[in-house]
């Protein structure tokens, strides 16, 4: 249930954000699959968050103009030290999500920089436009990205805990 | 006898009552009796009537209001709907002309989405295996070219927009006949690379496509020269182009299905 909760959570974003999302609020929308990453990072095990992260990186991968594999590289790497990190930093925390989200913007944009050094030689305008960007992205990731994630995360609890009950009554 | 006399009285009565208009003193006080009574009627009735027009017809006004409203909204909306028609009606006729011109079989498809991120441009149009659609066919409107198909399914397609970080395209200036490679630089605009600097290239000149890199017929529209910097030491010089298609506000495409089908007739 909690696995069918978050990939319909990550379809819906996915669509949100083709659709029309950055084109309306521009570049200042940051890839909103980065809370829901470190949500399913932080409160699945390995292999389900592997589960979830692997098809959404592929749908992202499919609808981004990119090389192939840059959202399943930005999102699996992405995975580990957020896992990590969940390990040793309190995740109740709002400044620690807030953190983790600031980390994830700014890896994304890291890992879509360097693959754009690696197939032209250069990163156009990165002062110019690249860095107010992310600046602009990193800012509404530390605002936005803990109300993603506590969203996420308490509608994951509670549809999970509904769906014990349930189970617990049918076999009452 | 009786009655013939009063008869005559009451005539004569008349007739003096008829020539005077006499201004009997009884008249008076009745006035003054009924009047009273006349004016309270005549407010009551007044105000039934005032009650009935303003209150309950107010009713039917509201209804009425309602009513005109909703015409207005639908009128409205139709007008919308109109204008939008005529907006789809010019850009169709616009694509029609432009389809006649370059003989080709076509296949017109909407543009569904866009790219997430900022860094890679790139949209889904609704067309794919299924209308014809392959990797690698061109994709134009009547402005001009737009980029290249580099993903299909059965009814949609992936097109890299020409603008877009690093999609070259063969290109040439239509007034010197140049020929050069037109790259993509990621922020809207494209590079004219290996065009011989030193020469007679100025702002403004028309960039078309060559039909050398084998993807794009020759003679598209593509853009127009914005800046010219001769480089040092170099023999190119370095040339921005504003492409003609608007790609924010990019909503129905053309796919060339011959292009490709014709190349590899000839080979």
């Amino acid at each position: 249930m909690q696995y069918i909760f978050f990939f319909v959570c990550a379809l819906v974003i996915a669509i949100l954000e083709s659709v029309g999302l950055t084109q309306f609020f521009g570049s200042i929308i940051y890839d909103l699959q980065i809370p829901l990453i470190i949500a399913v990072s932080v409160l699945g095990r390995v292999y389900f968050s592997l589960a979830v992260i692997v098809p959404v990186a592929i749908i992202m991968d499919t609808l981004s103009g990119g090389p192939f594999g840059i959202y399943l590289t930005t999102y699996v790497w992405l995975f580990f030290p957020i896992k990590v990190l969940s390990l040793l930093v309190s995740t109740r925390s709002w400044l620690a999500v807030a953190l983790f989200s600031v980390l994830g913007v700014l890896f994304e944009n890291f890992i879509f920089a360097f693959v754009q050094l690696l197939s032209s030689g250069n990163v156009p305008v990165f002062k110019t436009v690249i860095l107010p960007l992310v600046i602009r992205q990193c800012v509404m990731a530390f605002v936005t990205g803990p109300i993603i994630y506590f969203l996420l995360a308490r509608s994951s609890t509670w549809l999970t805990s509904l769906v014990a009950e349930e189970r617990k009554s049918n076999h009452a | 006898m009786c009655i013939i006399l009063l008869i005559c009285v009451n005539i004569v009565f008349l007739a003096v009552a008829v020539r005077r208009h006499a201004n009997v003193g009884v008249q008076g006080y009745i006035i003054s009796l009924v009047g009273p009574l006349q004016n309270a009627g005549h407010g009551f009735v007044d105000g039934i009537n005032n009650i009935w027009r303003r209150y309950f017809s107010l009713v039917g006004t509201s209804y009425e209001n309602h009513e005109l409203k909703q015409q207005l909204s639908q009128a409205l909306y139709e007008n919308a709907r109109l204008k939008e028609s005529e907006l789809a009606y010019q850009r169709v006729s616009q694509f029609l002309a432009f389809k006649q011109d370059l003989e080709m079989h076509t296949v017109m498809a909407k543009v569904i989405s866009y790219a997430p991120n900022a860094w890679y441009d790139a949209f889904i149009i609704n067309c794919g295996t299924s209308d014809g659609v392959d990797v690698g066919m061109p994709v134009v409107n009547y402005q001009g070219v737009i980029g290249q198909i580099v993903a299909v399914s059965g009814n949609y397609a992936k097109v890299a927009p020409m603008v877009g970080h690093g999609n070259a395209i063969g290109a040439r200036i239509q007034s010197n006949r140049q020929s050069g490679i037109l790259i993509g630089s990621g922020e809207g605009v494209c590079r004219l690379e290996y065009i011989n600097s030193g020469g007679d290239v100025k702002e403004g000149d028309v960039v078309i496509t060559s039909g050398l890199d084998g993807v794009y017929p020759a003679g598209l529209k593509l853009g127009e020269v914005v800046s010219v910097t001769d480089r040092e030491g170099s023999v190119f010089a370095e040339m921005t182009v504003m492409p003609y298609v608007n790609f924010a506000v990019l909503q129905e495409v053309m796919v060339l299905i011959d292009q490709m089908q014709r190349d590899f007739e000839g080979l």
